[in-house]
């Protein structure tokens, strides 16, 4: 079995999300682990090239930092964390990061703050569990 | 920071399944848990299409019962086998939906992990998790860490 040395928490401030860094944060301390929270802004880099104002756009990178930054702050000193910031399909750069970044295993919650109520599983964190290579552990 | 002290893993003898025993083997070993084991016997899901076999104990003769007991032993002694003895673990042999069941036991056992496989043996082969797995994702009060088999990376 491979040793889990870098773990991935895709963050969106949505309480599931709240309560997967708090299991993210145990796992990185029983494995002696690092954290790396990962936000993704939601938006088409089409997108921001044609029409999206730089009001905008900072806009939403202060959102994705006040979120990073709640999460890096929960974090204890004894365990070392990163924040990233991404723009895109939240599904696919995650699975690009933690393929790219050499992630051991990914927490996430069952359901962030899309838009339909009702499933409960969704529609990311299905993707994820369904293409990650690495283990995926699903918090309620 | 909470600790995991008592981790379920549903074994079916799947490969992936076995990849969940070495992860929670693992995880265990570095904090002290205790590991169940539990084998769902599926007799209804065999039988489902006959409703004359929907009451298993009632109507599945001695012989096949006693197999598919011997069978999930066999499962869960080769999850067993794996465990190095400073790992406290132990097997439960039940029968009936998988999903169900073993969301009944991790209630039962109050348990704060499940490491499932993302597939086990059922028919489907096309599907990248198994609807057990599903199950368990949406359901499962504890957090379920899903783990994945070499060949389907």
């Amino acid at each position: 079995m491979d040793k889990i040395r870098r773990i991935l928490v895709p963050v969106d401030g949505s309480e599931s999300s709240d309560r997967a860094i708090a299991q993210a944060i145990t796992f990185a301390d029983v494995c002696e682990a690092k954290l790396a929270f990962l936000y993704v802004a939601n938006i088409n880099q089409l997108a921001i090239n044609a029409c999206l104002s730089d009001a905008i756009l900072e806009a939403v990178t202060k959102a994705g930092n006040v979120i990073l930054d709640k999460a890096l702050a929960d974090v204890p000193e004894s365990i070392t964390a990163e924040g990233f910031a991404e723009t895109g399909s939240p599904a696919v750069v995650i699975l690009d990061f933690a393929n790219s970044e050499g992630i051991d295993m990914i927490v996430m919650g069952s359901r962030g703050l899309g838009i339909v109520k009702g499933v409960l599983l969704g529609s990311v964190s299905q993707y994820i569990v369904e293409q990650s290579k690495c283990p995926v552990l699903v918090v309620k | 920071m909470a600790e995991y002290r008592h981790i379920l893993v549903p074994v079916d003898g799947s490969a992936s399944s076995l990849k969940a025993v070495e992860q929670a083997i693992e995880l265990a070993g570095l904090c002290d848990a205790e590991i169940n084991f539990i084998h769902v016997a599926n007799l209804n899901g065999v039988m489902g299409s006959y409703p004359a076999f929907v009451s298993p104990r009632s109507n599945f003769s001695g012989s096949i019962l006693e197999d598919v007991v011997e069978i999930g032993r066999k499962i869960l002694d080769q999850a067993l086998d794996m465990v190095p003895q400073s790992i406290k673990a132990k097997g439960h042999c039940v029968n009936g939906n998988p999903a169900s069941a073993i969301l009944q036991e991790a209630e039962v056992l109050n348990v704060d992990l499940i490491i499932v496989g993302s597939r086990g043996l059922g028919v489907l082969k096309g599907t990248l998790v198994g609807s057990v797995s599903r199950s368990l994702l949406g359901n499962a009060n504890c957090p379920v860490l899903v783990v994945k088999a070499e060949e389907q990376k």
